[in-house]
């Protein structure tokens, strides 16, 4: 039986969110106050500025609130955030939350969007995550594992810089060999994703690949990441690795132990690979 | 146009400065660091042994040497990120490796960009390709940081690469050409590079499964089986130099810290080929280029290796 807290002291509270990479995945949401959606590593898949403004209404119908996704962009890739952007700014949506995965849209953020609250996202929090980690942890002296254990944004001279952006969250992973995070003496909050990992991502999607060349650099049609799903195994990993359009994950529902002492205040759920 | 070559020892300076190197990069990991943290937490991105510069002494030989034949040296500081631990001993390094002579330091990491713009204004930062400069804007922010000189990703178009160095016109850009290429984005990749047989987690042969979409998932299957056919340090942009001097970039990296000297001098003769080929209004680059990557390589280029896959031809 877990320990209780002592009688009249408050059990920090944890916000659910569900992941969403598409409309369609805004529904069984009980339970849930908050709602991601977007595209965290191809800026093909972000949503067009209508879909982005019907999610926020649909989130807010249902008296949740919303966090926009955006990926890594080119100056291509730029533009079409922006749209979407303005599309949620000139509707008024000024609540929702943006996170970035890529310093140039953070600079765009403060500069053109103040009224959007930044969020450091999973691609900027550069932890190793790859699933043969585990298997290396022993050959290295303490100082040498935090490196791996630790997420990489805890240093305060970084932080203090990304706080002049308005950063005050950051989107973490719960990799195969744990995280050990204290978030709280820097002032800022974390949100964890579960079950899917982050690991890498491409260009060079196979999902776009036609024989001759990726989709993906030049703005991809074939959508393949939409209608597949791979898994790529080897003796020599942990865990298999999970492939959807250009980003490879590991699955690991494992959450480590007192996430809200480490300043973890919200899990983010996803119920299918983004 | 400058050639930039990777470099990891002084017995390498004048074969590759005769070959056509400009300017040289390469590593070191301090013996105080490697027993403090181990070679699996290396501070420059390569965990491997023959990557670095052997000893202090060899540095400071090495840099001599290069300073000695006109060209500048860059030490790679460029993990992903550093622990709050590391950052000590990362400023106490730069202000050793200064004094040494080194011109510039490779890094990636924000924590140590804004510690030494703060601490050593004046030691040269050039953004390593782990910076991910994709975008204007995101140039433009590690530019107001004092970084004035930046690796694009390997990522990038030939347009692409255009429109963010006109658009940062006091930015000092180099491009990858050869070598070394990533199957993906070198700078958001948490996989390991620490396996003894330096196949990395992105080459090594995986059998698939499709989990979703079993028909449909075929070609993403052969697609990345692919990456496994290819030899990824074959990798190839030589036909795309002109294009990139016309794009703005001043700088032609060349991949291969660790590599065979023999190979190193083979490649930086070809980057330095094509340079001249086209400086002395020579045609037919792209031409010299395919027969440069048969001669090299001993097969044809093919579009995954190719850094520029929009001129691939088959």
């Amino acid at each position: 039986m877990p320990a209780m807290p002592p009688r009249g002291l408050k059990m920090p509270k944890v916000e659910k969110a569900l992941y969403a990479s598409a409309l369609k995945q805004i529904k069984n949401t009980k339970g849930y106050t908050r709602v991601y959606f977007g595209a965290e590593f191809c800026q093909w898949r972000m949503p067009s500025p209508a879909a982005a403004l019907r999610a926020y209404y649909i989130s807010s119908g249902l008296g949740m609130k919303l966090t926009l996704l955006t990926p890594w962009l080119t100056d291509t890739g730029m533009k079409r955030a922006k749209a979407i952007l303005g599309k949620l700014a000139d509707a008024g949506a000024g609540d929702i939350e943006v996170v970035v995965n890529d310093f140039g849209m953070l600079t765009v953020l403060r500069m053109d969007f103040p009224m959007f609250t930044p969020v450091l996202g999973r691609l900027l929090v550069k932890q190793k995550r790859c699933p043969r980690v585990p298997g290396i942890m022993d050959r290295m002296p303490e100082p040498g594992r935090e490196v791996y254990t630790h997420p990489g944004i805890e240093d305060p001279v970084t932080v203090s810089f990304l706080k002049r952006f308005g950063i005050r969250r950051v989107e973490l992973d719960s990799p195969l060999q744990g995280i050990e995070v204290n978030l709280k003496p820097l002032g800022l909050k974390g949100s964890i994703y579960t079950p899917y990992v982050y690991v890498t991502t491409t260009r060079h999607c196979p999902s776009s690949f036609d024989g001759k060349s990726w989709q993906a650099f030049v703005g991809c049609k074939l959508k393949g990441c939409l209608k597949n799903v791979i898994e790529l195994d080897n003796p020599a990993h942990e865990a298999g690795i999970l492939m959807r359009g250009n980003t490879q994950f590991v699955e690991n529902a494992v959450l480590p132990e007192g996430i809200a002492g480490m300043g973890i205040d919200r899990i983010v759920h996803m119920e299918e690979l983004p | 146009m400058k050639i930039l070559s990777p470099i990891d020892k002084t017995s390498e300076v004048d074969l590759l400065a005769d070959a056509g190197a400009d300017e040289f990069y390469g590593g070191y990991v301090s013996e105080n660091w490697r027993g403090k943290y181990s070679m699996l937490s290396s501070a420059n991105h390569r965990y491997f042994p023959s990557a670095q510069i052997a000893s202090e002494k060899e540095l400071k030989a090495l840099i001599k040497s290069a300073h000695g034949r006109g060209t500048k040296f860059y030490l790679t500081f460029n993990a992903p990120y550093y622990s709050v631990e590391q950052y000590t001993d990362l400023l106490e390094d730069v202000e050793k490796y200064s004094a040494f002579g080194v011109d510039a330091f490779i890094i990636s990491d924000l924590g140590l960009i804004l510690r030494m713009r703060d601490k050593l204004p004046e030691v040269q930062i050039h953004l390593s390709t782990l910076g991910t400069i994709f975008n204007t804007e995101s140039a433009a922010f590690f530019h107001s940081l004092g970084v004035g000189r930046m690796v694009f990703p390997r990522e990038l178009t030939l347009k692409e690469i255009k429109g963010v160095a006109e658009a940062n016109p006091d930015v000092f850009f180099d491009a990858f050409v050869m070598i070394g290429k990533c199957p993906n984005i070198e700078g958001f990749c948490s996989f390991t590079h620490n396996s003894p047989d330096l196949i990395w987690p992105c080459e090594e042969k995986y059998s698939f499964n499709a989990l979703k979409g079993a028909k449909t998932a075929v070609a993403m299957i052969e697609a990345q089986t692919g990456w496994s056919r290819v030899n990824r340090r074959q990798a190839c942009g030589l036909c795309a130099i002109g294009a990139l001097e016309d794009a703005g970039v001043k700088a032609l990296k060349i991949v291969g810290r660790g590599g065979p000297t023999a190979m190193k001098v083979r490649v930086v003769k070809a980057v330095k080929g094509i340079v001249d080929l086209r400086a002395t209004g020579g045609n037919g680059s792209i031409e010299a280029a395919h027969r440069l990557y048969r001669e090299i390589f001993g097969n044809p280029c093919n579009p995954y290796v190719c850094y520029f896959p929009e001129l691939h031809t088959t």
